[in-house]
């Protein structure tokens, strides 16, 4: 069973059987088998992205990849972290937030970019976005990122995919690569008796403006019987409208850029085979189609 | 019966989606991941079951001459001998998920094809567009699994 396959099989069960047996469906439940021919070309995949990013001389990068068919809501990226060099192994290493089904919480982790990669959906293309930062503020975020003191700190104690980003009650993993930013960037002191909320402080100072969706009555639904979903940090009067305030990749990167004006972007989607390379802030079109300014290259 | 609308099935991707994105999920890719090679000639030394690296296998085509159970349950060795020898070099084990392999329909006597693939190697029936087997070097299996950070 594939990623997708497994939330379209959530999605058909809910539909198929009473609410109240919809609810037994544990989040955590996992594809029993991958698909090899999409591990391969992930692997593949991550290895060119690899490459290219020894090219540069990068230290730190906001990474952001796709994972799931958000098309609807305008959106490819679900998942953000930091992208570090690691001078000892000689490679990179995102550092993210991920929920540890077995110790049903939220965890902080290092992985490889082929393993970050390996997320996404096996028939839609894969989409990765690197926001490459001005020597002055990659070094202050590499300094804190590399932090585990620091990494370790931001971390939320309760999970929810859908957490408002003005709370502490919850934290998704976009929200957590976010609030890292913040404190690298936003001179929060260490002697801060809360530094999720003073970095949450600093991004609203900044003008952080996070993902919009409108939802309609299903938060309402989905809070009761979606796991790691919530709607008690949520403010009443977007609650009333049906819509919810959610840190999502694009909504991070759009701070950044917002932030650092300087800082650059590289976007690669791959399709089949087929790569499509795009530098700049204009995001590549959710079928992965080359623009004539854009390099387009095979996979190996 | 709760019903619920093509909308409503997007937005639960979206809530739920995210909140998979957000998860460890390796489980089902390390066992994709999870095939093994051993050096036929070093099968009883204590270099045991190895990288691809390691074993310096070389792309080609080899012959299954025995397939068995492996130690491991829900995995089977099949023994390859290079098809031209020369070529190819002494053979190897290939410790694989028994699921993948009755998946892919190898028996005995068949001719597979190991591909050299930046991570390891990736080893499929012969005209197959899929692999059955990805092997990956050691660094690059340390690479795929998530590391928790602990204080």
């Amino acid at each position: 069973m594939t990623w997708r396959q497994a939330c379209l099989g959530v999605a058909l069960a809910l539909m198929l059987v009473p609410a109240g047996q919809a609810a037994s469906w544990s989040y955590c439940d996992q594809p029993a088998r991958a698909n090899l021919v999409q591990t391969d070309r992930m692997l593949r995949f991550g290895h060119l992205v690899e490459n290219i990013l020894d090219e540069t001389a990068a230290q730190a990068v906001v990474v952001s990849r796709s994972g799931f068919d958000l098309e609807r809501f305008g959106l490819h990226y679900s998942h953000a972290g930091v992208m570090l060099r690691d001078e000892v192994q000689q490679g990179w290493s995102v550092r993210q937030l991920y929920f540890d089904c077995a110790a049903e919480r939220p965890r902080i982790y290092d992985q490889g970019i082929p393993g970050f990669l390996l997320g996404n959906e096996e028939d839609l293309p894969t989409f990765i976005s690197m926001v490459f930062l001005p020597p002055d503020e990659e070094r202050r975020l590499a300094v804190q990122a590399h932090s585990k003191p620091v990494a370790l700190s931001l971390l939320g104690q309760t999970y929810s995919a859908n957490a408002y980003p003005f709370s502490t009650r919850y934290q998704n993993c976009n929200q957590w690569a976010l609030e890292l930013l913040a404190y690298a960037w936003g001179n929060i002191s260490l002697e801060a008796p809360d530094r999720r909320a003073a970095a949450q402080g600093w991004l609203k100072a900044q003008g952080y403006q996070p993902t919009q969706i409108r939802l309609g009555p299903f938060l309402d639904v989905a809070s009761w019987f979606v796991p790691l979903v919530n709607r008690d940090d949520h403010p009443a009067n977007e609650l009333a409208e049906g819509i919810v305030s959610l840190s999502m990749p694009d909504a991070v990167e759009d701070f950044v850029h917002q932030q650092v004006p300087a800082a650059t972007r590289l976007e690669i989607c791959l399709k089949d085979t087929h790569v499509v390379i795009r530098k700049g802030w204009r995001r590549l079109d959710a079928k992965c189609v080359a623009e004539p300014t854009d390099q387009v290259m095979q996979l190996q | 019966m709760l019903q619920i609308s093509k909308k409503w099935l997007a937005v639960l991707a979206l809530v739920s989606g995210s909140a998979y994105a957000g998860s460890v999920s390796m489980i089902s890719v390390s066992d994709s991941i999870s095939a093994t090679v051993e050096g036929i000639s070093t099968a009883s030394s204590t270099v045991g079951k190895s990288s691809a690296k390691l074993l310096n296998l070389a792309e080609g085509d080899y012959k299954v001459v025995d397939v068995a159970q492996a130690q491991e349950a829900g995995k089977l060795r099949l023994t390859l001998h290079p098809v031209d020898e020369t070529a190819a070099g002494e053979g190897f084990y290939l410790y694989v998920v028994a699921a993948d392999v009755e998946q892919a329909q190898i028996r005995q006597g068949d001719i597979v094809s190991a591909k050299l693939r930046p991570y390891g190697v990736a080893v499929f029936g012969q005209g197959k567009s899929s692999p059955f087997a990805l092997v990956l070097d050691e660094a690059w299996r340390k690479q795929i699994l998530p590391q928790a950070i602990t204080g």
